[in-house]
């Protein structure tokens, strides 16, 4: 599951979301990940593919603009984000084993040091 | 996409444009979407943060967009993106065993794509064995793309090359500077005498550089040079590497050791290695200056003409010796002492050339078939696939919302269809492997393992690019809504009117093959109702194949005394009534043609002369076939060597030469001597249906002399043709050990021998034709399966509601005719297409042949009807209550 998927999930588990929506939080939580509008709509179909998307309302809309699709995270969608997030932070604490401070410069929880 | 009109921004018109190149799922699912984000984004980041913020966001998505592109179409054509996720080896006996299931669970369907693969793939790998024996025949000669064959071109045949006569041989040595080692070559049939008897050999006089030319290696001893062809040299001869080994059993003492070739003792001084032969079958060569010419002295034949190899001189390239050919040609032409009494061109082909146009001009009618074959086959299976994935798509969609993988499903249906090729191919081993003895391509076409290995890959080849796609397509997660239209029985996901399409296409193809079939069999009719003019049942035909005499036997004794001598020793044996001796014999076995005039009549130039097939018989001969006289007398003893000339004349000659003059007593001169007409026959079909007339004139081989090598004997039996031709073997050789019988078929198989290469074409095609119609039933058989599953509820309700069966019934074949109308109508035209480019291979058939065209379609209807009838019945059965409460 690539980082960008994965932002996605973690999005969708706190509530449903349109594309624009999906793009304003990616931008906002990881400006340097977010990616281009072509992009997302490829991770989108991917989550979609591997069944951890759903599609809740085809024609959502909550303004005057045109109405888009309305996601939600699946069970599997989050049990996916569950083993990655699982992988993501065994893989922090090995990056960061031997050092008070973390070999990387970093924190454990992610602060600049 | 929906348009936003001509204002919107170029970006957004450009991305546009991009998104409709996008695979259609993605476009439909996402194409809205991102465009609409994209427009409003873009507006929020000019309005906050300027025109050059946008315009650096429009050049970033474009991009974007334009990468999209490519990906999204590789996930969709290759599945990589879907394919790379399962970890490999996880779970494929699983899948195996899901496929095995599933497939046991559908035997129909199993057993329909089985069928298909294995017609599809047998019928290609059997054009793969016929083009790679071509490609075998070659032989395996250093820098063979030098070596040339020179010629004259045949109209209406590519790959023909007829021999050159000694006036331009000799201009082609003169004036071609780019070719070395310029050597005529002949073939001919020696007399070998073996321990166990005569036996027939496939040889080759040859100019001394022959082997040069040819860059041919010995594979012991020597090759020819200048002093072999020296008159008064020794007779010497070269072996075949394949000839010493089998002939000769590998004797380590074969050079120097002599052997008797139509009777003349020759040393023999080398051996060719096995892939240096050439001609591909010649087991013997000796030099072409001690051969002899090939015909009888003083025959009024063409002018000798032999076949021409030689070698390209370094730096020349076969285009730049093509081209000086041809200017010899054209000069040659010019020059009317040599003149080309045909005006065929010259022609210089290289030998891995003129190998591929042989290979391609016999499989030509064949490869036509096979691919015919192979786009229905292909169809068909598109079509049982797509019906299959419809059927499974319910069950995919329930695997999907329990979490299965897309991949996984996926791959699942790829092992299904794996399986599936799998068997097809080795189903198709069994067809090229039936199909070659049903077909009779004899050693041409052996299966080989590369053959075998050929099948197996087309049929695990063609399975994944049929699956694939549609697989991917069909593993795609569905909503609740669409899960819930899926279970209800009687949806239609458009894979209906899809198959119904592939299926038309089918019957289109099939319809056209059809035609091919029918007219190619109408025109083996055709060539067969041409009568022979005589009986040719009980008749048998022997080929005598003898040495030249010794010239001290010639000058002490007339050779055709041999002959009487041989066809009494012939007619004594029990069983045979009557023995005839002749030249030739009808159905292609023919005598030399040459030319003749009216005596009395204004002397003709040379090329102003009349031609005719100019036929030496035995006195026994007319009374052998059966064919009596029209007018005046046939031979008898009286025509003896020392007797005035006389000749009989066929009724063809004698309405082109005497119209209604009698021809009785008239004189032909032919070779400078005079023939005196006794006798008129009747006109003997001589094979060729373009001249079913073709003049003749009879001689007695008293009188003409027998000095040809090759003779037929023609008996009429009373007997079993077995064992009479067990007795004629016994008398051949008691009366001479230098005769071989080289050929013993009766009258009818002659005649089957003569059009073999037209039943070996209708055969093929008809062969194919069946595959076809065959696997287009079983395409027909499935959407009309699959149409009246779909509507059983339907038919339910008709049937509660009072409908009769047969309205019902009616129904159902009603649209399976309208499907077999559509597909025959495009037939058709496609038929029209094909005949037309067939013409020359028809005889007396047009492409309009109303009884070929209506016979194909009312075929194609019989099929149809058939395959339409099961499902319909199944239809008319339909319990109402059971149909309505199922659905």
């Amino acid at each position: 599951m690539s980082l960008v998927l994965f932002l996605i999930l973690a999005v969708l588990r706190e509530r449903a979301a349109d594309s624009a929506t999906l793009l304003a939080e990616l931008r906002r939580r990881a400006p340097s990940e977010a990616p281009s509008i072509p992009a997302l709509y490829r991770h989108v179909r991917r989550g979609l593919d591997e069944g951890w998307l759903d599609v809740v309302d085809a024609e959502h809309s909550e303004g005057p603009g045109r109405p888009s699709r309305l996601y939600e995270l699946t069970a599997a969608g989050r049990d996916a984000l569950r083993a990655r997030a699982g992988e993501l932070a065994t893989f922090s604490s090995l990056a960061l084993e031997g050092s008070d401070e973390g070999a990387l410069g970093v924190t454990a929880d992610g602060g600049d040091r | 996409v929906s348009r936003t009109g001509d204002d919107a921004p170029l970006a957004t018109r450009l991305l546009r444009r991009l998104v409709r190149a996008y695979p259609p799922v993605f476009r439909r699912t996402f194409g809205a979407d991102l465009v609409g984000l994209h427009r409003s984004e873009r507006d929020r980041i000019r309005r906050e943060r300027g025109r050059g913020a946008a315009l650096r966001f429009d050049t970033r998505t474009v991009a974007a967009a334009l990468a999209g592109v490519v990906v999204e179409w590789t996930h969709v054509v290759v599945g990589l993106g879907t394919l790379q996720r399962v970890r490999p080896g996880e779970g494929y006996s699983q899948d195996v065993r899901l496929a095995t299931r599933a497939l046991r669970a559908t035997p129909g369907y199993a057993a329909s794509v089985v069928l298909t693969l294995s017609i599809g793939i047998g019928a290609a790998s059997l054009l793969h064995a016929e083009r790679d024996s071509y490609a075998t025949e070659a032989p395996d000669l250093p820098e063979r793309e030098r070596v040339v064959l020179l010629g004259e071109r045949v109209a209406g045949c590519p790959s023909c090359l007829a021999g050159l006569p000694p006036s331009t041989l000799a201009a082609v040595r003169r004036r071609a500077p780019g070719l070395e080692s310029v050597s005529a070559y002949e073939e001919f049939e020696p007399v070998l005498r073996a321990d166990d008897g005569p036996d027939l050999m496939d040889a080759v006089r040859v100019d001394p550089d022959f082997f040069q030319a040819l860059g041919a290696q010995a594979l012991a001893g020597r090759l020819f040079d200048e002093r072999d062809a020296t008159p008064g040299a020794d007779p010497v001869a070269i072996l075949a590497e394949r000839a010493w080994r089998v002939r000769f059993g590998d004797d380590p003492g074969i050079i120097g050791r002599t052997i008797v070739v139509d009777r003349v003792a020759r040393t023999v001084v080398g051996v060719v290695r096995g892939g240096h032969v050439y001609p591909g079958d010649a087991e013997l060569w000796v030099p072409l200056s001690l051969g002899g010419p090939p015909m009888a002295a003083g025959a009024n034949v063409d002018a000798p003409r032999r076949s021409v190899l030689a070698r390209l001189a370094a730096g020349t390239t076969p285009d730049a010796a093509g081209a000086l050919i041809e200017g010899i040609g054209s000069a040659l032409d010019a020059d009317a002492a040599v003149a080309d009494d045909e005006g065929n061109a010259l022609w210089l082909v290289t030998l891995p050339d003129l190998q591929r146009l042989r290979g391609a001009d016999s499989a030509s009618v064949f490869a036509w078939s096979v691919a015919l074959v192979l786009v229905i086959a292909c169809v068909n299976l598109g079509g049982l696939l797509t019906a299959r994935l419809a059927a499974t798509r319910r069950a995919f969609a329930v695997r999907r919302a329990l979490g299965a993988s897309r991949a996984r499903i996926v791959r699942q249906m790829l092992t299904e269809t794996l399986l599936l090729s799998g068997l097809g191919g080795v189903g198709a081993v069994g067809v090229a492997v039936v199909g070659r003895r049903a077909l009779d391509l004899g050693a041409l076409a052996a299966p080989t393992l590369r053959t075998f290995g050929f099948a197996l890959a087309l049929g695990v080849l063609s399975g994944l690019a049929i699956a694939l796609v549609p697989s991917i397509r069909a593993a795609r997660s569905v909503g609740d809504e669409e899960l819930r239209d899926l279970s209800r029985s009687g949806s239609d996901d458009g894979t209906g009117s899809g198959r119904r399409l592939l299926v038309v296409a089918e019957i289109a193809l099939s319809t056209a093959l059809l035609c091919a079939s029918g007219a190619l069999a109408r025109s083996f009719l055709n060539v067969y109702a041409v009568h022979a003019g005589f009986e040719t049942g009980g008749l048998l035909a022997v080929r005598m194949w003898s040495a030249p005499a010794p010239a001290a036997t010639v000058a002490s004794r007339d050779p055709s005394h041999r002959l009487d001598e041989l066809v009494l020793a012939v007619e004594r044996v029990p069983g045979v009534v009557r023995a005839g001796a002749a030249l030739g014999l009808p159905f292609g076995h023919g005598a030399p043609v040459g030319d003749y005039e009216v005596v009395g009549r204004e002397p003709l130039s040379a090329d102003a002369r009349p031609r005719a097939r100019l036929q030496g018989v035995s006195p026994g001969y007319f009374g052998a076939l059966g064919v009596p006289m029209l007018a005046g007398r046939g031979f008898d003893d009286r025509d003896g060597a020392d007797a005035p000339r006389v000749a009989i004349v066929n009724r063809a000659l004698a309405g082109i030469a005497f119209d209604a003059e009698n021809p009785i007593g008239r004189s032909l001169q032919i070779d400078g001597e005079d023939w005196e007409i006794v006798g008129v026959s009747r006109t003997l079909f001589q094979g060729d249906v373009e001249r079913p007339a073709e003049p003749v004139v009879y001689r007695p081989l008293r009188q003409w002399g027998w000095t040809r090598p090759s003779t037929w004997v023609v008996l009429r039996l009373l007997g079993d043709p077995a064992t009479v031709a067990d007795g004629v073997r016994v008398a051949v050789r008691g009366h001479d050990p230098d005769v071989a019988l080289t050929r013993l078929a009766t009258m009818d198989d002659l005649r089957a021998g003569d059009m073999a290469g037209e039943r070996r074409a209708l055969r093929l095609t008809v062969t194919f034709t069946a595959a076809a119609v065959l696997i287009t039933f079983v395409g027909l058989y499935g959407v009309m399966s699959h149409a009246v599953a779909r509507r059983t509820r339907e038919f339910g309700v008709r049937l509660a509601l009072g409908a009769p069966g047969a309205r019902v019934l009616g129904l159902v074949l009603g649209q399976g005719m309208a499907v077999a109308a559509l597909g025959g109508a495009f037939g058709i035209a496609l038929a029209l297409l094909l005949l037309s480019a067939m013409r020359t291979s028809l005889y007396q058939v047009t492409p309009y042949d109303p009884v070929v065209l209506t016979s194909a379609v009312a075929g194609v209807f019989l099929v149809a009807l058939v395959a339409a009838t099961a499902p319909a019945r199944r239809a008319v059965r339909v319990d109402p209550l059971v149909a309505i409460r199922d659905t």
